[in-house]
């Protein structure tokens, strides 16, 4: 009997420490819950020290007495009303800066779309690929270590939560509201794994990762238990090699050939890929890239900012024509397009121009060079719009109309 | 000499008196309907008993059962075609705990104290005849039994659906209601979407909330308006004070649930979206509604504790309570101070940093009151001759187990670490120590502490301590183990588990099968009671009030009208061997008009 | 009851056994009623606490649903309660004074006059669900999913039911409001529509319908024109437009209220270029497709002020801060400055039309209704739904508080007050100024939106 409680014991693990690995470089839990575990040790052995020792010490002997003694003491009420309200501004004021930190993403995050749904969780790379290969794991979440990976998080129907304990994250995903996450993970090499990734080439690779657990832990209904995936950890090297193979297993998603098919159908029309028709509509030779491409708020570099928002919103900077003036009109504005399409445009886009890595704009999804736009056009993705605008019939049979009409 | 069998008794002065038929309210009138109709508060007080500890039975029940499951729930147990971990698995779970949440919080530990205790107890310790307005009281017990009746039926639904659901479920089956399980905060938007009942539950909830109004605004109003002469603000016995403070949050809070759960049965109804993110509502906002009230509602929960606690801390050390005014005040500031933190629980919801900060500041304010209580009562027993009856160990378990709940509250306060723990097991651990733990414990303190007042016999001493033994390991065993479950990544509402949590699920369930063993035994000890010792009017040597009268009391509960002292001077009341209790010199008692009562 | 058959007190019989004097009892009494009424002020506190997010986050929806409601109604209500309150204090006052027929009197006039408001709410709330604002699914601005003009709702009127596409009726209501803002010199946005969408999209056959079964039969044009102005001239239309091109409408969750009514004018640019300042909608449809027009009068430094205009953002709320959930002011100012940049890094916000562009900032634009975002579409029922909720249940208490003085009235035929004993007539005053006091709030707050 004694072997089995041992036994049972040793299935606590890890038996010498009060959290699971910390695998966060952003950890800004485990500091202020020692100390407040101590303060609480203290408190609690003082207490229950005390009460013991009063009850052992002051135990009544005969039943007729009654004690007489102090009924009150301001200076003491004071004296252990504020010895508390000191550590307790200590442990706000921790609390709170911890937060801060972990209410703020980088500005240089890598950006991770995640999508809860009962009762699966989706997760969306930079190059717009949800990877949910069957029997695979690349449906987990996959992350590179030593660099600040942001969390984008939207719900399909009801409350999730995201919370992955060894990062020491949690965050709500709420319906109709735009939560957001970070974390910067460490990589353990002593308790990596390695796995076999398929190339492009047709042969494998070797990686290594760490494997931790992600839950839901807002509960969301029958199957909330269950709602459990994997968060892969891997070196940033290991990582690109993952990212593409990923690209690999979900051809069908292949961004490029997206945005192939969405030019086809709705592009082509007035902007050529050969530098043709430049006297209609500005050509996509060269274009992404370019600097000082002048519009007609001035001149700007055609990034991702300026090809979303001229998407989106054709009328804010129109390109001039070659021989002055600008194009009749305007663009017209897409509002069927999800931000995954307008991503897969660019990348197509990329294709065409000469004045950008396309290659390593895919991997890292780096989608513009300059820090601070990068959020605007990452921002985006978060529009409340996302889900509705396949919906817009009305819009998108007008659009086509007039569409027609050119 | 045995006293058992003789109908008799003593009175405050020791004097004995024999008990005749109608001079006590129990048997003050024969019938079922004298009791279904009675006005007399003990006699309402004893029959919400009755239905709080059946549904404390009921709320146990599910535990035991979402417990045992957690027993076998472990990932590796799950194969294909097994009924671990099946859809049938996981809804039985989900109704459990959610049925166990809401039975628990909404039938037992929110009327425990206050309409079991607090009605026999109040007027008694306010030496008052009644409550302010008796038929409110009747009708706010009978609100009870109606939001019960709602919540019942959802219980025996589930149970149909259960045994008779599938495939060839016969058609009424369709217009019963099928169990709920959106758990008791009945989150949106999924109290929206699922197809139990929450038009049922909500309703029920509802109604409950009359009751707990009504019983507030009583107690309020008897406290304002029914003080015997002598008896100032600052002579009431710290209950009162609790039970005051506890009124106030169940009128200014209770409000706002009832409109929440109009607005979220009307959401079920209508569909009026209000709530609903795919309309165009605000789920959080759901979340800021059900917390105004659910957060002040735990100090519903645990403000009449402290009171029960400060009582019998005094009486068992024989010694003046210390620090009465803070202990009063604060009293009152945690209510107030209840009201301006329900933010904390939606810290990862996504709300501003800043509201984040307030909100987490308030919260760490609600410490202080706290911590001064228990200063206070520690300040109490020192230097007195304290008994260690079981009131008195129940009361000093309730120390230990509000100090842990308490302290934990610390980290879920902190923002940064809230974000770690919430919505794991650290958070289940957390509140089962405030609020069963703290008020299961001041509960059955207070039942055994007033249980001679109650029903005039003493219950069996020796029981008392060993259920209190094994209650109070149980207990720690069950909870203590879970917040290492949640600092080690466990969520919490999950009715399977990742293997490496095993060993604290199965600690768990183990202390909860002791906890229910201790719980039984506190129980046949009550019952048992029926046959114990006849209580003497003061066994332990309390000056409240309620101590200067028979035991039973008498239906109009004094036979002369009291006046009040300072309740916790205990000089004049000497302990009488013969009687076990304790008795008071006719010439110490200023509400004695002449050496013997008037009538 | 058996229970009060021992006590033997020499008070008055209406004294309870529990009390030691009348005064005592009466007192308690009114103690209770005011902690009950303290009960009734948080429920519908938490009704207000959720009309109040609302409208902070969409105040142009509401002023624009709140146009559907007949103030004058609801006025005429208001009227009938407070007078219906003053007779219920006459009463009180005449059962203080032992004045029994008075008292009869008194309470007779207040039971009318809660007749009256209840039956004036009837014809109120039937003149809405014949508009199809119904609460709960059948509203008539009720998000639908999928293909709207599938969903068919019934017009009801009065002496036929005639089925109608709901789309129909919005397209009508949407045409009708058109108009009426074209004839006061309002433009639709070229950005966003131009109004020969309108016609291609057939609905004016739509709106035939709508006028032969509804509009010209009941003479709502009127009722109409009526919100339609005040949706767009009232929520400022300039805002919604800065608004619309430099920040996302859902952001507006976070910020507070319209900061200013007035939007950004440069009077200056309006000479610079006189011929564009008043475009025709015509001229907003060429052979080469719609015009769409840059709008770079964006006052930046103001976007973040601007924000709750929440109502007319347009596709171009796409583009908008990182979506953090609650972002707050810091990052909208953020993000105007972003956008500042992306525009050329200088955010001169007054800058001239560019090359030729037709100068629309100071002509007055609205944008209809279908091609407002669908997230506007989708909010303005639930103004109605807060209308029925706060409404109804008020009525509810109207409805509680006439039985209670119908009791009253009982024991006062009866002759049972008198000065000593009239508290029962006190605390159900109490209630019926409560009830009172609770539509002088709702009435303002839900009819008169400005």
């Amino acid at each position: 009997m004694d072997t089995t409680f041992l036994n049972l014991l040793a299935e606590v693990k890890p038996p010498s420490t009060w959290f699971p690995t910390d695998a966060s470089a952003s950890n800004q839990v485990d500091g202020l819950a020692y100390f407040i575990l101590i303060i609480c040790g203290i408190f609690l052995v003082f207490n229950a020290g005390l009460m013991v020792f009063f009850a052992v010490r002051y135990r009544q002997q005969k039943k007729q007495d009654t004690a007489t003694g102090a009924t009150h003491n301001t200076a003491l009420e004071v004296f252990w009303s504020v010895i508390p309200a000191f550590i307790l501004a200590i442990i706000f004021i921790w609390g709170f800066r911890g937060f801060l930190v972990q209410a703020t993403p980088p500005d240089n995050s890598y950006d991770i779309m995640v999508t809860g749904k009962k009762w699966e969780w989706i997760f969306t790379y930079p190059n717009g690929i949800s990877a949910r290969g069957e029997g695979s794991d690349y449906a987990a979440l996959h992350v590179p270590a030593d660099q600040p990976v942001r969390l984008t998080l939207q719900s399909q129907d009801v409350l999730h939560s995201v919370f992955i304990p060894q990062l020491r994250v949690k965050k709500d995903v709420v319906p109709g509201r735009f939560n957001q996450m970070w974390f910067e993970a460490h990589f353990d090499e002593k308790t990596a794994e390695a796995v076999e990734l398929p190339t492009e080439d047709g042969g494998t690779v070797e990686v290594k990762r760490n494997t931790y657990d992600l839950f839901c832990t807002e509960y969301c209904g029958t199957n909330h238990s269950t709602m459990i995936t994997k968060v892969y950890i891997y070196q940033p090297d290991d990582y690109e090699k993952w990212y593409a193979s990923m690209a690999l297993v979900s051809p069908d998603k292949n961004m490029i050939l997206h945005g192939q098919q969405l030019y086809d159908q709705k592009c082509k029309t007035c902007h050529s890929l050969d530098g043709s028709g430049t006297a209609q509509y500005p050509t996509w030779e060269g274009l992404y890239g370019t600097t000082n491409h002048a519009t007609s708020v001035g001149p700007k570099t055609v990034d991702d900012l300026y090809i979303i928002e001229s998407i989106r919103n054709p009328g804010a900077a129109l390109a001039p024509k070659p021989g002055g003036g600008t194009y009749p009109g305007g663009m017209n504005s897409f509002p069927e397009l999800s931000d995954r399409d307008i991503r897969s445009i660019i990348e197509f886009m990329k294709t065409a121009s000469d004045k950008v890595d396309a290659d390593e704009d895919l991997i890292y999804g780096d989608l513009n060079n300059d820090g601070t736009l990068k959020g605007e056009a990452e921002g985006e993705e978060g529009g409340p719009e996302v889900e509705t605008e396949g919906d817009d019939a009305p819009e998108g049979g007008a659009e086509a109309e007039t569409d027609a009409a050119q | 000499m045995s006293v058992a069998d003789r109908p008799i008794t003593t009175d405050i002065y020791g004097e004995e008196i024999e008990l005749k038929p109608g001079d006590n309210y129990i048997n003050h009138s024969k019938g079922i309907l004298s009791w279904a109709l009675t006005l007399d508060h003990k006699r309402i007080g004893l029959m919400y008993m009755v239905v709080v500890l059946a549904s404390f039975f009921l709320g146990g029940i599910f535990a035991i059962a979402l417990r045992t499951q957690l027993l076998f729930g472990k990932a590796s147990n799950i194969e294909d075609g097994s009924v671990i971990g099946s859809a049938m698995w996981n809804n039985l779970y989900n109704q459990a705990f959610t049925l166990h949440g809401a039975i628990m919080v909404f039938m037992f530990i929110i009327p425990a104290i206050p309409a079991i205790l607090g009605n026999v107890v109040l007027p008694l310790q306010l030496g008052a005849k009644d409550v302010a307005f008796p038929r409110l009281n009747l009708m706010s017990f009978y609100c009870w039994m109606g939001g019960g009746a709602l919540l019942g039926c959802l219980l025996i639904g589930a149970i149909m659906h259960l045994m008779m659901g599938g495939e060839n479920a016969p058609a009424f089956l369709s217009y019963i209601p099928n169990g709920l399980d959106t758990g008791w905060t009945f989150y949106t938007p999924y109290s929206i979407q699922t197809n139990t009942s929450v038009i049922f539950a909500t309703m029920g909830a509802f109604v409950l909330g009359f009751s707990s109004i009504l019983t507030g605004l009583n107690f309020i109003a008897t406290i304002h308006m029914l003080k015997p002469k002598g008896m100032g603000w600052f002579q009431m016995p710290l209950f009162l004070w609790a039970l005051y403070a506890t009124a106030v949050i169940q009128i200014l809070a209770t409000p706002v649930l009832a409109i929440t759960l109009l607005l979220l049965a009307a959401e079920n109804m209508l569909g009026i979206g209000i709530f609903d993110p795919k309309l165009g509502g605000d789920p959080v906002l759901f979340q800021h509604f059900f917390w105004f009230y659910s957060h002040p509602a735990v100090y519903i929960m645990i403000l009449p504790a402290l009171g029960v606690v400060s009582e019998i801390i005094s009486v068992f050390s024989r010694k003046h309570i210390f620090g009465y005014k803070f202990i009063a005040y604060s009293s009152l500031a945690i209510a107030l101070f209840g009201f301006i933190v329900w933010g904390h629980h939606m810290f990862t919801s996504g709300q501003s940093p800043m509201i984040n900060a307030l909100f987490s500041l308030l919260t760490m304010s609600v410490a202080i009151p706290s911590a001064i209580k228990v200063f206070n009562w520690l300040a109490t027993m020192w230097k007195g001759r304290i008994r260690l009856d079981t009131p008195m160990l129940y009361a000093m378990g309730f120390i230990w187990l509000f100090t842990i709940g308490g302290l934990t509250g610390l980290p879920l306060a902190a923002l940064s670490t809230d974000i770690y723990m919430h919505d794991t097991y650290f958070v289940v651990a957390h509140f089962h120590y405030v609020m069963v733990g703290s008020t299961l414990f001041a509960f059955l303190g207070g039942m055994y502490y007033w249980f001679p007042k109650m029903f005039g016999r003493m219950y069996n001493e020796k029981t008392g301590k060993w259920a209190w033994a094994v209650t109070f390991i149980g207990f720690n065993v069950t909870f203590f183990i879970q917040f290492i479950a949640g600092t080690q990544g466990m969520p919490r509402r999950y009715a399977t588990y990742l293997d490496q949590y095993t060993i604290y699920h199965h600690i768990s369930t183990g202390g909860s099968y002791i906890l229910t063993i201790g719980l039984f035994m506190v129980l046949a000890n009550w019952i048992m009671a029926k046959r114990g010792k006849r209580a003497p009017a003061n066994p332990w040597g309390g000056n409240q009030l309620e101590w200067h009268t028979n035991s039973p009391p008498p239906h109009e509960n004094f036979k002369y009208d009291p006046v009040g002292t300072d309740p916790y001077h205990y000089h004049d009341w000497k302990y009488d061997e013969k009687i076990d209790g304790y008795v008071l010199d006719p010439d110490h008692d200023p509400g004695n008009p002449k050496h013997k009562p008037a009538h | 009851m058996s229970d009060h058959d021992t006590h033997d007190h020499h008070g008055p019989e209406y004294l309870a056994h529990h009390f030691d004097t009348p005064e005592q009892q009466f007192e308690s009494g009114k103690l209770g009623m005011w902690l009950f009424l303290v009960t009734e002020v948080m429920m519908f506190g938490g009704l207000f606490c959720a009309y109040a997010l609302y409208r902070a986050n969409h105040p142009d929806i509401f002023a624009y649903a709140h146009g559907f409601l007949d103030w004058k109604m609801g006025g005429i209500n208001t009227a009938i309660l407070l007078a219906s309150s003053f007779t219920m204090a006459l009463g009180v006052r005449a059962a203080q004074l032992g004045q029994q027929k008075f008292l009869i009197l008194m309470l007779v006039l207040t039971l009318a006059g809660g007749f009256g408001f209840l039956i004036i709410k009837y014809f109120e709330y039937t003149s809405k669900f014949a508009e199809n604002i119904w609460p709960g699914t059948q509203n008539l601005y009720y998000p639908t999913e999928g293909d709207q003009n599938t969903n068919t709702i019934v017009i009801k009127g009065q002496d036929e039911q005639l089925p109608i596409t709901r789309q129909a009726q919005l397209n009508a209501i949407a045409v009708v409001e058109a108009k009426k803002l074209m004839h006061h010199g309002y433009t639709p946005h070229p950005v966003q529509a131009s109004y020969d969408l309108y016609e291609k999209r057939g609905v004016f056959e739509a709106l035939h319908d709508y006028d032969d079964y509804n509009l010209k039969e009941k003479g709502k044009e009127t009722h109409y024109e009526h919100h339609i102005l005040h949706m767009f001239a009232e929520a400022g239309v300039a805002k919604a437009i800065a608004k619309m091109d430099g920040h996302g409408g859902d952001q507006a969750t976070d910020d507070g209220p319209p900061k200013g009514e007035d939007p950004p004018k440069d009077n200056a640019h309006a000479k610079d270029d006189p011929g564009h300042a008043e475009p025709k909608p015509k001229e907003g449809h060429s052979s080469d497709g719609p015009v769409y027009v840059a709008d770079p009068a964006i006052d930046t430094t103001s976007i973040a002020g601007l924000v709750p205009v929440s109502g007319i953002s347009a596709g171009a709320s796409n583009i908008k801060p990182p979506a953090s959930g609650k972002t707050g002011l810091v990052d909208s100012e953020a993000h105007a400055v972003a956008l500042a940049d992306a525009r050329g890094g200088h955010g001169d916000h007054h800058a001239a039309p560019p090359l030729g562009m037709p100068d629309l900032r100071h002509a007055k634009y609205y944008i209809p209704y279908e091609f407002q975002p669908k997230s506007v579409q989708d909010r303005i029922h639930l103004f109605f739904q807060i209308y029925f909720m706060a409404t109804g249940l008020h009525a509810l208490h109207v409805i509680i508080g006439m039985g209670c003085i119908t009791w009253v009235l009982g024991k006062a035929l009866t002759g049972a007050f008198s000065p000593e004993y009239n508290v029962p007539v006190d605390i159900v005053g109490l209630y019926w100024h409560i009830v009172d006091l609770i539509w002088i709030f709702l009435f303002p707050l839900l009819y008169l939106i400005h």
